[in-house]
């Protein structure tokens, strides 16, 4: 895998529940802490143009705003439909520094 | 020599009808089945779902009953809101998701976009519609929500009375348990091979449960029960609990089930030797006593609530068993076009134990078991079938387990050219009761 940017979020630390949205290369990265641990995805529903951050995020699910699809933030993985497919998921890293998004996928 | 103590059956408001024979022809009929779907599942107020999950605008849950789906929400102002879950452009699902939060209703197929209170906000292309599109005419079509005890209720019919009078008496008695403070612990529905009044049945007598669970004969003395019948349909029963089934020989100790309900509040097992029948009638003082200590307040609680349980059977498909610390909500639905099968629902509550009380009653607050102060997550839903519980994969508790092993032979049996009608025993009044207001509604009611 090629070695791609690493992006520091701006937050050093997010509260259990919140989510924010970063650009990285262009792409908008949704992060989110859910019972401590960090989460990122990519800010866009697998089923139609809307971004996943206008939804509501309950526990380790996510609500598109749009037709309500669910989606688990620890997996990506489409839980309902009318979303038939997973949202891309990414790679987050705390460190001293505070908190890195990276373009690469993250393996599992 | 032991004598049953037997309690009188309570009828508050007769059926309207005459008693009629129940045949089959009910519970196998597709032809029943529809008639089912016209004339009870529109015009009835049915248990729908859960206040605790409609709290936020925008929170939707949906409710299929028949062939409709009904879609019950949260609006802005923050009232509860029920529609036909049908798109007035083409007739599609508006929601297709069960539950969920959104932040308009998008018809997945044209994308006409409703608001929280159904309005008609937005048309892709307005302009392809030539003569415009009345947006107050499409908005979706409502039908009546209400909400009491935390349970969400709807009804089709704008010339039904009003939940609270429909539900009437018996809901007065379920009222006095506070259903809506008790937390959910799981959420359960079981596929089974039988017609949806066969649950309802099994609900309706304890004739059974000598037989089929014998248990209970540990617990509590089901032949005294008392029965209730009640307007529009609606029947309960009311059994003396933290006994035993007087129709054995009274035990000359307490079994380990009433020695554990002795513990828990506090009483001492062995002091009562050779008086086991008394245990029920001191309960409801132990529980007064331990009660604060334990987190729970029994203030407003009559005494035979302490000692008893009760059990409503709201006409035409919910069941509620009630006592002071726990509840069990069941409903069952038919299968939208096959008589022999149905959809059977069980939700699952109990009260927590609560540091408050033991404040307010300045006593230090020791739980019966401090697991239970945790906070419990809203359980998934459960769906499985029948032969899950029969493998013993899935359990719904032992007593509804044993239930299930044995209803679809019921329907079986009722599918055969053997079997007439029932005849039912006078401890079956609430089945006979329940039967008749069945008739009445599938009448023309015109009385
Ligand atoms: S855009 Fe997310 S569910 Fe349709
Ligand atoms: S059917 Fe709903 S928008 Fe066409
Ligand atoms: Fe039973």
């Amino acid at each position: 895998m090629i070695e791609s940017e690493k992006r520091r979020v701006p937050y050093r630390a997010l509260s259990n529940g919140q989510m924010i949205v970063v650009d990285v290369e262009g792409e908008a990265i949704l992060v989110c802490r859910v019972e401590g641990r960090y989460h990122a995805l990519r800010d866009l529903c697998s089923h139609a143009d809307q971004a996943l951050s206008e939804g509501r995020l309950r526990g380790h699910t996510i609500y598109c705003p749009l037709h309500g699809s669910r989606f688990d933030v620890r997996t990506g993985e489409c839980l309902s439909p009318p979303a038939t497919f997973s949202v891309k998921r990414f790679l987050v890293e705390e460190s001293d520094e505070g908190l890195f998004v990276s373009r690469a996928r993250e393996e599992d | 020599m032991n004598h049953v103590l037997a309690r009188a059956n309570v009828i508050h408001t007769p059926a309207p009808v005459a008693a009629q024979p129940i045949t089959a022809d009910r519970y196998i009929s597709t032809d029943w089945l529809a008639r089912e779907a016209d004339r009870i599942w529109p015009r009835a107020w049915l248990f729908a779902g859960l206040e605790r999950d409609l709290a936020e605008p925008g929170d939707y849950r949906v409710f299929n009953i028949a062939y409709e789906s009904i879609l019950i929400t949260r609006t802005e102002p923050g009232e509860l809101a029920a529609f036909f879950n049908v798109c007035q452009h083409r007739g599609a699902r508006v929601v297709v998701n069960d539950h969920g939060w959104v932040k308009n209703f998008v018809c997945p197929y044209h994308g006409w976009t409703y608001g929280y209170d159904g309005h008609l906000d937005h048309v892709p292309d307005p302009e392809r519609f030539t003569g415009g599109i009345d947006c107050e005419k499409r908005s979706l079509r409502p039908i009546r929500v209400g909400a009491v005890g935390g349970l969400v209720w709807i009804c089709m019919d704008e010339a039904a009375p009003s939940l609270t009078d429909f539900l009437g008496e018996a809901w007065q008695a379920v009222a006095a348990y506070h259903l809506e403070d008790m937390t959910l612990y799981e959420d359960q529905t079981v596929e089974l091979d039988c017609n949806w009044k066969a649950v309802f049945d099994n609900f309706g007598e304890l004739y059974h449960v000598d037989h089929i669970h014998p248990q209970h004969e540990l617990l509590f003395d089901c032949p005294t029960a008392e029965n209730h019948l009640f307007d529009y349909g609606h029947t309960g029963v009311v059994i003396d609990g933290h006994t035993v089934n007087t129709r054995m020989p009274i035990p000359e100790k307490p079994n380990p089930y009433l020695k554990g309900q002795l513990r828990m509040f506090g009483g001492d097992p062995d002091a009562y030797d050779g008086r086991v029948l008394e245990i029920r009638t001191d309960i409801p003082r132990l529980r007064r006593e331990a009660g604060p200590r334990l987190g729970w307040c029994y203030d407003d609680m009559s005494d035979l609530r302490l000692s008893d349980i009760e059990q409503y059977n709201f006409f035409p498909n919910t069941m509620i068993t009630v006592q002071p610390d726990d509840a069990i909500v069941m409903r069952t639905r038919p299968h939208p076009t096959d008589p022999n099968k149905c959809f059977w629902d069980k939700l699952t509550f109990r009260r927590q134990p609560r540091a408050e009380v033991a404040d307010r009653a300045n006593v230090a607050f020791e739980p019966h078991d401090p697991a239970d102060v945790a906070d419990v997550p809203r359980p998934e839903h459960d769906q499985f079938t029948q032969d899950e519980i029969i493998a013993g994969n899935k359990s719904m508790t032992i007593t509804i387990d044993q239930d299930i092993h044995l209803i679809r032979d019921i329907q079986a049996g009722m599918r055969s050219r053997g079997f007439r009608d029932a005849k039912l025993c006078d401890d079956e009044i609430r089945v006979q009761h329940y039967h008749d207001w069945l008739n009445h509604w599938m009448g023309d009611r015109s009385e």
